[in-house]
């Protein structure tokens, strides 16, 4: 009766597989029925491992790339804020929709107060003729006349045109005393901020707020300019403890969200 | 890399880029879904940008990369207090009502088989699936994963072990011969 064979265990079967076992170790498996079947059993697990697997989004891939650029040039050395994780979506074309209902309520107004000097009434032409290609007007309070105002309409959505950094105060002072938290019911307000629960360019704002996680909900994006540069405009709701909450405008680059100029109302 | 340690914001962004994919792929696998794959990326890419700094260019980028990528993944999973979230439903299970695939597996060949995967890979002390992820979907000899996460050679060698052997026993399929000869 011949001696009893002796398999090769688990530790050593896979150490084969792995091109990490002694030659010897090497030999056995491969003259043992046994333990060359339990090896190719091993090795499937492996195999089926280091398959592929199915890509990330395209968006959360960018946003993700984005966000660690913003925060290496930031310096930023916190966690990453919640914002971050899994938003809910809104679908691009509504929101284009309701992003052109807003940019009557609040660009149009904005547009009539920047008339401080000169560059800023040349900005608020650029602006004023994007807005009427959004299709809304206003009358003289601000009021939104024409909210019926359509994608099809606007030319392409929220669109401010040639923005002028030296009246970025006085746009964040017409957003924020234009936006709907003042007098307006809280179903009312809710309704009208929900457009802006993301910015047109999500990325960017994402951005912004890894940059500075002060800011809270997104009251009016839209995009436009700068020395022709393509620029993405965002405004952010800000609250200090014990203060009602103001309004931090931000113009970031709309290729890579560098920050061009920035406001707040005060 | 030297540009992106002298603070290129360019060469960071194409070092990414570069990078994401593969560091999703491992997420994917630690994770066992895309939903916590895409936050754990997210969080290992700050990770990798805040660790930059610490870089010494001794390992390659992508070992130390890796590691921290599977660092975050831990920390992720722990600050969740569970392991992957979707694939626990599955009713994985070793016995007679155990998910199988039929025929002969190949790599990504049915959905049934992922989820098995991922179901089977839940089954596994996150210690245990990092040092297999490491070595299955990162490439990684076991002297490099023992020093990626600091663990003797010997605990590499039997988490490996381990956790495939576990997974070949939930994944009947890939082991359909459940007894072994006794010498």
């Amino acid at each position: 009766m011949s001696a009893a064979h002796h398999h090769l265990d688990d530790e050593t079967l896979n150490a084969v597989l792995d091109g990490e076992a002694t030659d010897d170790h090497r030999v056995d498996a491969s003259g043992c029925p046994e333990c060359a079947a339990r090896l190719a059993r091993l090795g499937h697990v492996a195999t089926a491992l280091g398959a592929p697997v199915s890509p990330s989004d395209a968006d959360r891939r960018r946003a993700a790339i984005a966000a660690a650029v913003a925060a290496h040039d930031a310096g930023v050395t916190a966690p990453p804020p919640l914002h971050l994780r899994r938003r809910r979506r809104v679908s691009p074309g509504w929101a284009a929709a309701a992003a052109v209902v807003l940019a009557g309520a609040l660009a149009v107004p904005l547009v009539d107060g920047l008339g401080g000097n000169d560059e800023g009434r040349e900005a608020a032409t650029a602006g004023d003729r994007d807005i009427t290609a959004a299709g809304g007007s206003v009358d003289e309070e601000g009021a939104l006349a024409d909210q019926q105002a359509t994608p099809e309409a606007s030319g392409g959505g929220n669109q401010l045109g040639e923005i002028d950094l030296a009246d970025l105060d006085e746009l964040a002072a017409t957003i924020d005393r234009d936006r709907p938290s003042r007098d307006t019911p809280a179903a009312a307000r809710s309704e009208a901020v929900r457009p802006y629960e993301q910015a047109a360019d999500p990325v960017c704002e994402e951005v912004a707020r890894q940059r500075d996680p002060s800011l809270q909900a997104l009251a009016f994006a839209a995009q436009g300019s700068v020395t022709g540069r393509p620029a993405v405009v965002l405004a952010f709701e800000v609250t200090a403890p014990g203060t009602p909450s103001t309004i931090r405008l931000l113009v970031l680059a709309q290729d890579n969200c560098t920050e061009l100029g920035t406001a707040s109302a005060e | 890399m030297a540009a992106v340690r002298a603070g290129d914001t360019d060469a960071l962004d194409t070092l990414l880029q570069r990078h994401y994919d593969a560091l999703h792929r491992l997420c994917r696998r630690m994770c066992g879904n895309d939903a916590d794959a895409d936050d754990a990326t997210q969080e290992a890419l700050l990770a990798v940008v805040r660790g930059l700094t610490s870089f010494d260019g001794r390992a390659a980028f992508t070992t130390w990369a890796h590691r921290v990528t599977v660092n975050a993944c831990l920390d992720e999973l722990r600050r969740r207090g569970r392991r992957p979230g979707p694939s626990d439903q599955t009713g994985l299970d070793s016995g007679p009502g155990a998910l199988h695939v039929v025929g002969d597996p190949e790599p990504g060949e049915t959905v049934a088989l992922r989820l098995d995967l991922d179901a089977a890979l839940a089954r596994l002390a996150p210690e245990v699936r990092a040092v297999v992820v490491l070595r299955d979907v990162g490439g990684h000899d076991y002297a490099a994963i023992a020093v990626m996460l600091g663990i003797p050679i010997g605990t590499v060698r039997s988490r490996i072990s381990r956790g495939r052997s576990r997974l070949a026993e939930l994944l009947g399929n890939l082991s359909p011969s459940p007894e072994r000869p006794t010498p």
